[in-house]
Parts: C-alpha cells; sequence; structure tokens
C-alpha cells in the first residue's frame, strides 16, 4: 500500500514539474515578434505585435522592456510608433504616433483596437517603429522593429 | 511531511488545470451552437439548435461559393473593381501627407493559378474625381507600393471576393463573429439574398479612428439571387447608446475574367517585376 502511494506520488510530481517545464518554455506568442540585445547592464527588447481579434476588428501593440536581469532604466518606451493596414499594397488606414516614454522603470507597452477597412484582395496589418531605451552612462538608443500579420 | 505538502499540492494543482481543461473543452463544444469566445459576446441562433446552425452556415457557404469558385479557380486575369464609401472613419495620413481618401475606386487586375490564388497582380485606387492616388504591384511574393516606393514580403493569396462573409461563417466557431442571419427580399425588382454577420462585444470596443465605443459590428452582403454575385457590402456600427452607423460602404462595379489587362496595367507589372 506504501510502495503504491508513493508510485502515485511520484506519478503526480512528474506530471507536476512537466508543467512547469512547458510553461518555461512555451512558444512565444501568437501575433508578437520580440528581439532583445545587451544593453549596459541589461538586455533591451522590443516587442510589436498584431493580432486579428474578430472579423472586423484587429488589435496592435508595442511593448519596450529589459530583462535578464529586470533593471529600472532612466529612459524607456518608443521615439514613434504607426500602425499601418494594408489592402493588396495600397494603404487603407495609418495610425502615426510621437514619442512615449517612462522614466526610471522596466516596461513600457500600449496596444489599440482598429477596424479592419474594406478589402476584397488581401489585407495586411503592420505595426513598426523605433524604440527608445537610455541607461545612465551608456548611448542612447534607438532600435527598429517591425511586424506584420495578414488580416483576415 | 514536506512530501506529503508538495503532493497535495501537485494534486491540487492538477485538479485545477483539469477542471480548467474540462472548461476551456465545454466552452469549445459551445461554439458549434453558434456561440463565440474571446471580446465576443455568446449569440444564441433563435432559429434552432446547432444542426439547423450549420445547416443554415451551409447553405450560405455553398450559395456564395457557386458564384466564386468559378470565378476563382481558372488560371487567367481576374478584374476587381469596387466603389467604397467611408463614413464617420479617421483614416489618417499617406506617406506624402496627403490624407488616405476615404472614398475611392479599387481597381485590380490579378493573374490567378487553377487554384484560386493571385501570384501577380496590379492594384490601382481612385479617388471619385479619377485621378490615381496610390497603385501596387504584387510579383515575385512581394508587394510593391510604385507610389510611395515601399516594398514588403506577401504570400500568394485567394480574393475575398464576398469580404470573408463566406469565411466567418465557416470559422465561426474561433470566435470571429457572434452570429448571422440570411434573409431574401427584392431591390429594384430584382430578387436579392441578403446575408448578415454580427459581432457583439462583451464590452464596448474602442477602434481608433471612430469617434464612439462600438457594442456590435453588422456586416451586410447583398447578393443577386440569380447570378449569387455581391452587389454590395456594408458594415455597421452600434455604440453604446443604441446609435446604429453605416460607417463602410462597397458597391461592386465589376468581377469579371478578361483575357489581359490593359497595356497600361501590363507595362507596370514588368517594370517592377524586372
Amino acid at each position: 500500500m506504501r510502495a503504491l502511494r508513493l508510485i502515485v506520488l511520484a506519478g503526480v510530481l512528474v506530471l507536476a514539474l512537466s508543467a512547469v517545464v512547458r510553461e518555461a518554455t512555451a512558444s512565444p506568442q501568437l501575433g508578437t515578434s520580440t528581439s532583445c540585445a545587451a544593453y549596459g547592464t541589461t538586455n533591451a527588447c522590443r516587442s510589436k505585435t498584431v493580432q486579428n481579434v474578430s472579423s472586423s476588428t484587429w488589435n496592435a501593440g508595442v511593448r519596450s522592456y529589459t530583462t535578464n536581469p529586470v533593471t529600472n532604466i532612466g529612459v524607456i518606451g518608443w521615439s514613434w510608433w504607426t500602425v499601418r493596414e494594408w489592402c493588396s499594397g495600397v494603404i487603407t488606414y495609418e495610425d502615426a504616433r510621437g514619442p512615449s516614454v517612462l522614466t526610471n522603470t522596466n516596461t513600457h507597452q500600449n496596444s489599440f483596437n482598429y477596424t479592419k477597412h474594406s478589402c476584397s484582395l488581401t489585407r495586411t496589418g503592420y505595426s513598426m517603429g523605433n524604440h527608445d531605451f537610455h541607461q545612465s552612462g551608456y548611448t542612447h538608443i534607438y532600435p527598429y522593429k517591425e511586424y506584420s500579420e495578414v488580416l483576415w | 511531511m514536506k512530501l506529503r505538502t508538495t503532493a497535495r499540492a501537485s494534486v491540487l494543482f492538477l485538479v485545477v488545470s483539469v477542471a480548467l481543461s474540462i472548461g476551456a473543452a465545454a466552452n469549445g463544444t459551445s461554439h458549434e451552437d453558434g456561440v463565440s469566445s474571446g471580446p465576443l459576446a455568446p449569440s444564441v441562433d433563435p432559429t434552432g439548435g446547432p444542426s439547423s446552425v450549420a445547416k443554415s452556415a451551409d447553405e450560405i457557404r455553398s450559395f456564395i461559393a457557386a458564384w466564386t469558385e468559378p470565378l476563382l479557380n481558372q488560371s487567367g486575369w481576374l478584374h476587381i473593381r469596387e466603389e467604397i464609401r467611408q463614413e464617420g472613419l479617421a483614416l489618417g495620413l499617406l506617406p506624402d501627407g496627403r490624407p488616405i481618401p476615404a472614398n475611392y475606386i479599387l481597381d485590380a487586375w490579378c493573374l490567378t493559378g487553377e487554384d484560386g490564388l493571385v501570384t501577380e497582380a496590379v492594384v490601382e485606387m481612385y479617388d471619385l474625381d479619377g485621378e490615381r492616388v496610390q497603385a501596387s504591384v504584387f510579383a515575385g511574393h512581394e508587394w510593391t507600393n510604385v507610389t510611395f516606393q515601399i516594398t514588403f514580403p506577401g504570400e500568394a493569396w485567394r480574393p475575398s471576393l464576398d469580404h470573408g462573409m463566406s469565411e466567418s461563417i465557416a470559422n465561426r466557431a474561433d470566435g470571429r463573429i457572434s452570429g448571422f442571419a440570411r434573409s431574401q427580399s427584392s431591390q429594384s425588382g430584382r430578387p436579392i439574398v441578403e446575408t448578415s454577420t454580427f459581432e457583439a462585444f462583451t464590452e464596448a470596443i474602442r477602434l481608433e479612428g471612430y469617434a464612439l465605443d462600438v457594442e456590435q459590428i453588422t456586416n451586410r452582403a447583398v447578393f443577386d439571387a440569380h447570378s449569387h454575385g455581391l452587389g454590395s457590402f456594408e458594415t455597421t456600427y452600434r455604440s453604446e447608446d443604441g446609435l446604429e452607423k453605416t460607417v463602410a460602404g462597397v458597391l461592386v462595379l465589376a468581377v469579371e475574367r478578361v483575357d489581359e489587362p490593359p497595356d497600361a496595367i501590363l507595362s507596370l507589372l514588368r517594370e517592377v517585376s524586372q
């Protein structure tokens, strides 16, 4: 009886641990592209998202953050961010936004919902722009990042 | 004792996980009944149960496919011309600083294979005075907007001649729409079939470029009952205060197979392809 109990416990533990491992190695979030690069004492990460929400709506986002280790830096955000909708290579919508930064923190992000404009051909949503990182004692950097998805 | 505590926690974790999985599965099953997930509110088809919803969806898709499939699934040139009118939507600016026109003509010449996929295309946007606003070329898995000299990658694609109506209904279980409807009537003495899809949001949603929060979006397509061809397509927003506004209307001017596009279109295609 005791041996059986131990086998059950071991099985439960293996299952629980495998769930934790899956969490740690989970694939990137759909509709998101992230790039990280060493910057100062941390890593500066730039991320853009484009996601289909429903048949007539979509969402675009931007995120700047530090990781490994998560570090508060002097300036974090983006210097420009543009969301664009293409209908077969012609521009049907554009939302151009200026700079947005936070100070002495480790993450800045934003996202908005958009309508899908009329298109009987093929639609593509773009989220693009330069991120903005500045850590005291290091060069101010403005890395570019873009991401696109076909909008159904 | 510590091991027992860990084991109890693991068992609890598993029980909660299983319970959540069952909940998710239950939600998934309910999709088949026309109930959507995500930001859309659940909707129940008043006409009957799951089988009648599925049957109704199949009927609409078959009706539309009888028009689109013969048009799309052949090699050669497809010409699409539509007039788009929009109201109440802020559309932003083109790269040259001019506003993106709310009302325009979209003229597209697409070279398709027998699978209906477009491998080459020239697409032009004209304002209603006939001035070309922008043009693009698709060739070699790449889009080139020749007006603004912007290039980006693209895959061979299939035109959505019904503006996504059939696709939305087919994928309703993914939460693309929360319901759909079909009715028959006549317009200017001609029998028509109207098909609508609804996206009802659980909470009114803010859409950039529109002044009011939107609680429901309705897309309505009008097809000719005999030819099954799409005549018009419109999008209506219902805002929180119950106000309904048609924000976009499309008038289909031409969807036709042609031997060859005009010389100017072929020249533009050649110019970009080289």
